[in-house]
């Protein structure tokens, strides 16, 4: 009961969090003091938030339509894969077992009212949740009974359903599933591919700038068109066909650094490629503007102008990616999980799929769409925190 | 000096000039041709060397599509094509025989198959569906994105629209669409189309904004130019240099777009359609590490094929932008 108290204050606050913002910034109140006016008057801020409620609304939108395409397909398989031995089960035990695995998932009612049930279970914010287990007694004749019993309660946070298809994870949360076993295996690569496209990639397409046409520049462009035009599976066989010469170990398995190497090297290097471009093409515009011009008047040397003026500039459009890019390195990448056989989420997806899993696809959905969100917020305050053109304290 | 420039000066301009004489026909005439946009266009593409490579290689490759099965007479969708029958040893690498191998063993329908028939069959239906797929989007994504940039009471809607989409894993959508239809030739199309015209849209509205607001606009807007005359004439014909190149890099995406379906096993049923992607996806899941040849056989052909398409792509971007002609 405690739980559902402070789940409630939570909510009330922030809705309170947010009416305050909308009203200081209309000049609903506090009208006189400047202070506070001027920090929500700064049009970032009222930027992100616009930005923020429109993402929680397409949010709302894409877990709602993928909930009932998911919901469109039979549920009844759901409790034949939750009960064990369900075949031997006497029928009306195990319709009455059915209605209380549907009741436990929120599978019950009309298709909006499961939405809708479904959004209350994933709004954070502390809850109880008890599910309820099937027992089978063996008396001394050998008959069979089975009683509903083993009413096992826990506090959730969030609550993404359960997890009964896919082997290995029989009945486990799919929170825990997702966010405790796979997402550690998706990070730890996608993080050493993101450091290896920034290392790499950012240098490359500053070299590629500053001597357009020259050799570097010609063999960074025919890389850069063979990665666009060519698919994506072709490249990480050929990549993976090299790392396989060279001699790295192409099977990932977990706590061996080496076998990383192999699966972020081949994102990293798939990567860098676009940040490349995006460098490149960038400072190649810088050097047409009119403060390149009045440095070079100035007399500076080339190797000056490049960086201190022109490369900070450039820095900016690019920081505002680096949040997104290292959490969407949680999410992981379907082929390089499939291709290297990795257990990360992105795995889980096909898995999940192959399964018919109703609430591991659902559970992708939400924990995609959340790190959407977030690192739009993340790239706006980062981009403020760089660009001196753009402040959060507004003036 | 001074006296120099006096003569400079008082110069006999008789002794600089010839009289021609006039001639009245002569008046109507032009020395050099008029101006085409079109022929300055292939001007400008043929003096680049790589494209002209791109082109006689993209017909090579089209001409293959067509002729190459012919040449080894293996009717693959009659089974006909099985070359090794040996149970014990179905992995032949490249002979006289099979010029390209021939299908393992865990390659499902492919197995035993002449892989050179399969690869050309494959090129064939790739491209077909490539290209039918680049000019539905291309279409769509034309309407779409003029109507999204021209009237600003679309854009919130649209935006809303894209950021649900992108909201999504694009997989994810793709799995489940997959799961209430048919698999054919057209409802691979249709999924396809369904979310990929998403991309030329939002990039056409970005452009139209930019010039919409230019002054040929809002005159034209003042003399009373219907929406549709203001985007079929004022507007599109501006960005004819990025029309142009989003087809032609549209063509290699969708076939690159197919492949990553197939590894899904998302893309047609094996034993009906072949296409690049399954082979890929086939040799894959087969000992390709013993057997490379399983791996080169689909790749000898699909990175030709995106590569020369994608690069003609960006040839054709230069030569269509009016900045570079003449």
């Amino acid at each position: 009961m405690a739980l559902f108290l402070i789940g409630y204050t939570i909510i009330a606050l922030v809705l309170f969090l947010v009416v305050f913002i909308i009203g200081v910034s209309r000049g609903w109140f506090f009208k006189g003091n400047a202070k506070i006016k001027a920090i929500f008057a700064n049009p970032l801020l009222l930027y992100s938030l616009r930005r923020i409620g429109s993402a929680f609304i397409s949010v709302m939108l894409a877990i709602t339509c993928t909930y009932l395409l998911i919901r469109a397909q039979s549920t009844d398989s759901i409790c034949k894969a939750a009960i064990a031995n369900w075949i031997k089960m006497p029928e009306d035990v195990f319709a009455l077992r059915c209605t209380t695995i549907k009741e436990e998932l929120g599978l019950t009612g009309s298709a909006i009212g499961q939405v809708f049930t479904y959004f209350y279970r994933i709004l954070p914010f502390p809850k109880t949740l008890c599910s309820t287990e099937t027992n089978a007694l063996t008396d001394a004749l050998g008959n069979i009974t089975y009683t509903v019993t083993a009413r096992n309660c826990r506090n959730f946070i969030m609550d993404l359903g359960k997890i009964y298809f896919i082997n290995g994870f029989k009945n486990a949360y799919v929170i825990d599933v997702i966010f405790v076993n796979k997402m550690p295996h998706s990070f730890r690569i996608g993080i050493i591919a993101v450091i290896v496209e920034l290392a790499i990639g950012y240098p490359a397409g500053v070299m590629m700038a500053k001597r357009k046409d020259g050799i570097f520049d010609k063999i960074g462009k025919a890389y850069i068109i063979t990665i666009d035009a060519i698919p994506g599976i072709a490249y990480y066989y050929i990549w993976m066909t090299i790392f396989m010469l060279i001699g790295l170990p192409i099977t990932y398995a977990d706590g061996e650094f080496l076998t990383y190497l192999a699966p972020a090297l081949t994102m990293g290097f798939t990567g860098m490629a676009g940040i490349a471009l995006w460098v490149r093409r960038f400072m190649l515009d810088e050097f047409n503007s009119d403060y390149v011009k009045f440095a070079r008047a100035k007399g500076l040397s080339e190797n000056r102008i490049m960086f201190t003026h022109v490369l900070r500039n450039a820095l900016v459009p690019l920081v505002r990616s680096i949040p997104s890019s290292i959490l969407y390195a949680l999410l992981g990448s379907f082929y390089i999980e499939k291709i290297y056989s990795i257990p990360g989420l992105g795995g889980l997806l096909v898995t999940a799929n192959s399964a018919n899993d109703f609430y591991a696809l659902q559970g992708i959905v939400v924990v995609s769409a959340l790190i959407s969100i977030v690192s739009y917020l993340l790239g706006d305050i980062v981009t403020a925190m760089v660009d001196p053109r753009v402040s959060l304290s507004g003036k | 000096m001074v006296k120099n420039i006096d003569q400079v000066i008082d110069h006999n301009y008789e002794d600089l000039f010839t009289i021609v004489g006039t001639s009245e026909e002569n008046i109507e005439k032009l020395e050099t041709a008029p101006y085409s946009y079109w022929r300055e266009t292939f001007k400008q593409l043929w003096k680049n060397p790589l494209a002209i490579l791109c082109v006689i290689g993209i017909i090579v490759l089209v001409l293959m599509a067509i002729v190459g099965p012919w040449i080894k007479q293996y009717n693959i969708y009659t089974n006909g094509g099985t070359v090794s029958l040996d149970e014990f040893e179905p992995y032949l690498p490249p002979n006289a025989d099979n010029w390209l191998g021939t299908g393992g063993t865990k390659m499902g329908y492919f197995k035993g198959l002449d892989l050179w028939t399969l690869v050309w069959y494959g090129t064939r239906l790739s491209l077909i569906l490539g290209t039918v797929i680049a000019l539905i989007d291309t279409f769509l994504g034309l309407l779409i994105g003029s109507l999204w940039g021209y009237f600003k009471w679309l854009d919130p809607i649209m935006l809303e629209l894209r950021n649900f989409i992108n909201n999504i894993p694009t997989l994810l959508l793709y799995i489940l669409l997959m799961k209430f239809l048919e698999r054919s030739f057209w409802t691979l199309v249709f999924v396809m189309c369904m979310f990929g015209w998403m991309g030329l849209a939002g990039f056409i509205r970005n452009q139209i904004i930019i010039i919409r607001n230019r002054e040929y606009n809002i005159a034209s807007q003042t003399l009373g130019s219907s929406p549709k005359a203001m985007i079929t004439h004022n507007l599109l014909p501006y960005l004819i240099s990025v029309i142009v190149t989003v087809v032609s890099t549209a063509i290699p995406a969708a076939i690159s777009a197919e492949v990553g379906l197939s590894f899904f096993n998302l893309s047609f049923r094996a034993h009906e359609n072949v296409t690049l992607g399954q082979l890929l996806t086939a040799a894959t899941s087969d000992a390709w590490q013993t057997y490379p040849y399983l791996l080169i056989a689909p790749m000898i052909v699909l990175v030709p094929l995106t590569v020369t398409f994608f690069y003609l792509g960006l040839a054709l971007a230069d030569a269509t932008d009016p900045k570079n002609h003449r």
